[in-house]
């Protein structure tokens, strides 16, 4: 067996919130399976580069992955600009986000070779969505939330988007959940993931919580200057580690 | 960071994008981490069209560092300016200063870029 597993790649199209047609791109490892999946929920710069390929990592790491294009109904074009435009546009709903999701999920849950698992990951405003999506649905295994801001939120903050707080959905968290973060964030503060960790304990959550020193917001990132090697590459095997236990089966 | 620290506003004129100038309807003010520029947390402004597809974009990733002259002790004569007549800031440069100030003041983070 070659050290390096083959995969493929392609674009298909779901039917998101209402019914939505939107685009996904999804990785499959070669071979037969059974595979566990992950869906990955983009973060606020868009359906960017960088998700394309963390949705190939996973696929070569042996999971079937899928990342749906939240901003589609934005229009084509550059992700970059399309990622603008959302913005300028005060931001998606949440609960168009969660329609969009669900049905990456559905997705992941027919195709053939699925081991019957789904783990939900994201990063910055996808790690807040990822964990909203655990909360308000029950057909996800395990959730990944990286540095999610906006987990804590003002009255002030809500709007007709953002309804609710996310952190004051955690009593209805669904599956167990990894959260990594860096100390030197601002968004999320480290106060911030101390108040979301007291309402996991205090609703008995299964969950993992990592801070890094050294670190801020999105370290992961290895094309920006954000980028923290040893705390990245730490973070990836918990990452590993954490859907390795619970997308097993 | 991931903030929700941005202004939308409606704008008219005109912006330019590759050679071509395009109508505006809107400008958003953000600050938050940079997509392009190799910085951490910028201020971003998007000039765009909502009625255009979205590559009618003028952006600008960018940190701004106050001049000095927006801090009061920074018209205390330097060392060069003792040779000659120290010049008043002008009413624009002062003007200009206050609202950074007063943004800066409703917008704690946008103190440190």
């Amino acid at each position: 067996m070659a050290f390096y597993r083959g995969l493929t790649a392609t674009n298909v199209t779901i039917n998101g919130a209402n019914g939505d047609p939107i685009t996904a791109y999804v990785a499959r490892p070669e071979g037969n399976g059974p595979f566990p999946g992950v869906v990955l929920v983009h973060h606020l710069p868009g359906w960017s580069e960088l998700y394309i390929e963390m949705t190939r990592k996973f696929a070569a790491n042996g999971y079937i992955a899928i990342c749906a294009n939240l901003y589609e109904r934005a229009g084509a074009g550059n992700p970059d600009d399309v990622a603008a435009k959302v913005r300028a546009d005060g931001g998606i709903a949440d609960a168009q986000m969660v329609g969009d999701t669900e049905a990456a999920v559905k997705w992941m849950r027919a195709q053939p070779g699925h081991n019957g698992k789904v783990g939900i990951f994201g990063s910055c405003s996808g790690g807040r969505h990822a964990f909203i999506y655990a909360c308000q649905k029950k057909d996800v295994d395990a959730c990944v939330d990286l540095w999610g801001g906006r987990v804590v939120m003002g009255k002030e903050e809500l709007n007709a988007k953002t309804p609710t707080a996310p952190i004051d959905m955690t009593k209805d968290l669904s599956c167990p959940l990894l959260g990594l973060f860096g100390n030197e964030d601002r968004a999320p503060s480290p106060e911030q993931v101390d108040q979301h960790e007291a309402e996991l304990k205090k609703h008995g959550k299964n969950y993992e919580f990592h801070r890094y020193d050294g670190a801020g917001h999105g370290f992961f990132y290895y094309h920006r200057p954000l980028y923290r090697v040893e705390q990245a590459l730490d973070g990836w095997s918990k990452v590993f580690a954490f859907f390795g236990k619970h997308l097993a089966k | 960071m991931c903030t929700s620290i941005v202004e939308i506003a409606p704008a008219e004129g005109m912006a330019k994008r590759e050679g071509e100038w395009f109508p505006l309807t809107q400008v958003a003010v953000a600050y938050d981490h940079a997509r392009h520029a190799l910085l951490g947390d910028v201020i971003t402004m998007d000039f765009i069209n909502t009625h255009l597809p979205p590559d009618n974009r003028a952006a600008v990733e960018s940190r701004w560092r106050r001049r000095r002259s927006c801090t009061p002790h920074s018209h205390a004569p330097s060392p060069l300016q003792t040779r000659r007549k120290p010049s008043a800031p002008t009413p624009s440069s002062s003007s200009v200063c206050q609202k950074l100030a007063e943004a800066t003041a409703r917008k704690p983070e946008l103190a440190d870029v």
